[in-house]
């Protein structure tokens, strides 16, 4: 089985008593507990400012992710702490990834319109991502 | 003010040719309001709010599913979907003001974790 593993580790000394949680999961394809997703796509982009750019489309249907499992991870290699990036899914502000900042989401692409989309501030910025999804089959009508 | 120490590390030995294996870690300055690891029993109704769409600022954002077998749903305040935690799956993403957050049960009710912090 495909086994994608992913673990996040949290420490935070805001509160009173100190935090620190760990958690970790199996991707696993959209209703199951038993099968891992087994497709991934990656990549390396520059933003650069001005334009709101789609990073990930959910309106694909022969990329199959419409409603299925899709786990995202985005990360903002920019190293000029000013620079950060918008994220918008389903044209709804999500939030923010300053320099250096990541995140990771089951990203549920409820419908066609749910696109992941990216806009950079202050100046180009670099991110990485991750895909791992379920269901995609290639046609010439991409 | 206090510091938030993210780190995420994703693995895989068994799908791809090339495996995966990285970690990627971040040290955030964090502030008021925040919330600490807090338990709640989500319903299948709508509108159960977690993160109120008016209070300003960046707010990072952790949640756990930490039912065995049904998924709950993320969405914004306007009941926009964005997520869905499957069974025992967690998630980790800034939310800015304006959206909110809400979460919502698919089949049966689910005990959710999920703390946030605010960008300081």
């Amino acid at each position: 089985m495909a086994t994608t593993t992913a673990t996040v580790t949290l420490s935070s000394d805001l509160l009173s008593d100190a935090m620190s949680v760990t958690s970790s999961t199996t991707c696993m394809k959209a209703e199951t507990t038993s099968d891992g997703l087994d497709q991934c796509k990656m990549g390396y982009k520059e933003i650069p400012t001005g334009t709101n750019f789609d990073l990930l489309g959910a309106d694909n249907a022969a990329a199959g992710n419409l409603n299925k499992a899709n786990k995202v991870y985005i990360c903002n290699n920019s190293t000029d702490e000013t620079y950060y990036i918008v994220i918008t899914i389903d044209a709804i502000v999500i939030g923010r990834l300053y320099a250096g900042d990541w995140m990771f989401i089951p990203w549920g692409a409820e419908d066609a319109t749910a696109d992941i989309e990216i806009q950079a501030y202050t100046g180009t910025n670099k991110i990485t991502y991750m895909w791992f999804h379920e269901g995609e089959v290639l046609n010439t009508t991409l | 003010m206090g510091t938030l120490v993210p780190t995420l590390t994703l693995t895989d030995s068994t799908t791809f040719s090339d495996e995966i294996s990285f970690s990627v870690t971040d040290s955030l300055t964090t502030g008021t309001p925040s919330q600490g690891l807090t338990k709640v029993t989500i319903t299948t109704s709508d509108n159960q709010e977690l993160v109120d769409e008016a209070v300003s600022g960046v707010r990072y954002f952790f949640a756990k599913n930490t039912d065995a077998s049904n998924f709950v749903i993320l969405q914004t305040t306007a009941s926009v979907q964005y997520a869905r935690l499957s069974p025992g799956e967690w998630c980790f993403f800034p939310i800015n003001d304006g959206a909110g957050l809400e979460a919502r049960a698919d089949t049966a009710s689910i005990v959710l974790e999920y703390a946030y912090w605010a960008k300081g």
